[in-house]
């Protein structure tokens, strides 16, 4: 329980006691008023989020129009989950039921230099070679009629776009990542929904993004679902059938050590526990007090 | 003699050739949904040009990345009526759908762009650009969509106009030149000029389309103003004050500036400047500490009398060809099926 008190512990640092809403304390759940002025303090706070309307024929009456969802875009995803180590013990952590933010435990995080990277231009060239060939798609390799241009003033490195740039050319494969919070009526919860793209810009199909999705999580609790404000696009979803359990141990557990969440810092709470799921995807929860 | 070549080495910048990093497209997938929908029910068979609006802001410090030139759902729109995010800037441009994947490859690209090109000096010399400064960033779309396939082929051009004799020095960082004392203060009066406000309630956070990704910057007495692009003449004439042209970088290299420099230059030389102090301007948040400055060394305003535009998008490999993307995985169901647990 060590690391889930200490995470408590200094997620209460941020916060300010101030009273709860009663079904948010009792419950861990939220009522659409709620999950509103949550998300406004949100982007308030993490100007990366914003509140999208999505589209009008999947509005939902009891969110405001302007307000049904909230989404953050091009998070970067620097490494693979696959890329962090565990030891032996974890599985044993796996059926207790303390809910998500145990099950990592004994995780243990490699450095940044031990990571594998792609270092050179040709493994960079044949990893999008293959990702294209992933992705379905034929090369395309005709210009068209566009005569070569002669403009010694376009810096081209022959890099894809979103590549890292280091001293010494040290490149890191850089993915990116919409994420997009719903609010889900049955379970009374935020939900999350992810849309990644690779460092080429190509859209991420259902199995590379679940590379990005912590193992034990993958397959339980994540699945490719049709987006509910946007017609016919597939995201990951992060199911919230387990989301009032750990929110309301997590608000128990600032309780007993003095402090009380407010409702509209819900969404800090819960986007800290989420993090557990996709631990290498770096969108903003900080809680800043000021400025 | 000898103390004449060390003031000689310490006074002047060394002028070079510049370099500028090209903007780099970022297509949203519920674009390609809505341009799907809007061919189907609006264009259908016409191929005609439809407005656009496209967006991007200062380059990840953080990740050193640069931004991203992006179009979204929301991107096809009326002019001046277009939703950009607070903190992004605005691009017009046009997207042109074809109906076959021949007329795709037939068309004359050359001439398109040579035609951008042309719009962007009509906006710099009738002065429409100081007024808008988001029309030096104007760029096209070719697009071709196999809606049954949800396949789509596409290509950006993002027209620059070519500057022949354009020198200027090494980028140096904004704290050679302004204190910490001077960088708060353009911070603040460029918050101040684009809106006034450092926070934003979720209605404000999208705005009509902030159009002052290039300024001006005055420093007189140690006071430092962020001005609008059509106080140009007020800024430049301004007697013993620091005058400087700067622009939102998209750019996160240390030694290059970002594409909207290009157009912003080849406005310069229409007003008659030799030289200019350039801010590559890159906040992050209020910090903008990572900004960069230079001097530019103008070719003569006859460069603009007969305009040559370059700037096709080239693919991830470096080639110049459209780029493709598949939805498929995404959008057929079947795979869908496959894929959910």
């Amino acid at each position: 329980m060590a690391p889930l008190q200490s995470f408590l512990h200094g997620m209460a640092e941020y916060l300010t006691p101030v009273k709860t809403s009663s079904s948010f304390r009792e419950k861990g759940v939220l009522t659409p008023e709620e999950f509103v002025e949550a998300g406004d303090l949100l982007v308030m706070r993490c100007p990366s989020w914003t509140w999208e309307s999505g589209e009008s024929s999947k509005r939902r009456t009891y969110l405001p129009a302007n307000k049904q969802y909230l989404v953050t875009r091009n998070v970067p995803c620097l490494h693979r989950v696959s890329a962090m180590e565990y030891t032996a013990e974890h599985d044993e952590e796996m059926d207790n039921d303390d809910g998500w933010t145990t099950t990592h435990k004994n995780r243990e995080t490699n450095s940044m230099e031990d990571l594998p990277e792609i270092s050179t231009r040709e493994e960079r060239a044949v990893a999008a070679a293959a990702a294209a060939a992933r992705a379905g798609m034929e090369p395309v390799d005709d210009s068209m009629g566009v005569v070569e241009e002669d403009d010694s003033m376009n810096l081209w490195h022959g890099k894809s776009y979103m590549v890292a740039e280091e001293p010494k050319d040290n490149i890191v494969k850089t993915r990116t990542y919409d994420v997009c919070i719903t609010y889900d009526k049955y379970y009374q919860t935020p939900r999350v929904w992810l849309f990644g793209y690779d460092e080429n810009r190509h859209p991420l199909n259902g199995e590379q993004v679940f590379e990005d999705i912590s193992q034990d999580h993958a397959r339980r609790t994540v699945t490719i679902e049709s987006h509910p404000h946007l017609s016919g696009v597939a995201y990951a979803s992060i199911h919230p059938c387990r989301h009032s359990a750990v929110m309301k141990k997590i608000v128990d557990h600032l309780a007993e050590s003095g402090k009380e969440a407010r409702v509209d810092q819900y969404l800090f709470l819960f986007l800290k526990f989420i993090s557990a799921v996709i631990p290498t995807i770096e969108y903003d929860f900080t809680y800043e007090m000021d400025a | 003699e000898y103390m004449g070549t060390i003031f000689a080495l310490r006074c002047c910048h060394i002028l070079m050739s510049l370099q500028f990093q090209p903007f780099n497209s970022f297509v949203e997938v519920a674009f390609w949904q809505h341009l799907a929908n809007h061919k189907l029910d609006h264009l259908k068979l016409s191929e005609n040009d439809v407005y656009l609006e496209g967006h991007y802001t200062a380059a990840d410090l953080t990740h050193q990345t640069p931004s991203c030139f992006s179009v979204d759902r929301q991107s096809i729109c009326t002019e001046n009526e277009g939703n950009i995010p607070v903190n992004h800037y605005k691009a017009p441009g046009s997207v042109t759908v074809f109906n076959t994947m021949d007329a795709f490859r037939d068309f004359v690209k050359n001439t398109y762009l040579a035609n951008l090109g042309v719009q962007v000096s009509q906006d710099i010399q009738s002065g429409a650009a100081l007024r808008s400064p988001s029309l030096l960033n104007r760029f096209g779309l070719l697009v071709y969509a196999d809606l049954k396939t949800w396949k789509f082929t596409y290509w950006f051009a993002f027209p620059a106009l070519s500057l022949p004799g354009l020198e200027a020095s090494e980028l140096e960082p904004i704290s050679k030149t302004f204190s910490d004392g001077q960088q708060t203060a353009l911070s603040r009066s460029f918050t101040v000029l684009t809106g006034g406000q450092t926070r934003y309630t979720p209605e404000e956070w999208y705005t009509s389309g902030a159009d002052n990704a290039a300024f001006l910057v005055r420093v007189c007495h140690q006071e430092v103003k962020a001005c609008p692009l059509s106080q140009w003449d007020e800024v430049f004439s301004s007697g013993d004050c620091e005058c400087y042209l700067a622009f939102v970088d998209p750019c996160p290299l240390a030694k290059n500036p970002g594409w909207p420099l290009r157009n912003l230059l080849a406005l310069a030389c229409t007003r008659g400047l030799a030289t200019v102090n350039i801010i590559c301007y890159r906040p992050q948040a209020a910090d903008i500490s990572k900004s960069c400055i230079m001097q530019c060394q103008l070719p003569g305003a006859s460069v603009l009398t007969e305009p040559k535009a370059v700037g096709w998008e080239r693919t991830s490999a470096g080639k110049l060809a459209p780029r493709v993307v598949d939805l498929a995985p995404m959008m057929d169901h079947k795979l869908l099926a496959e894929t959910a647990v």
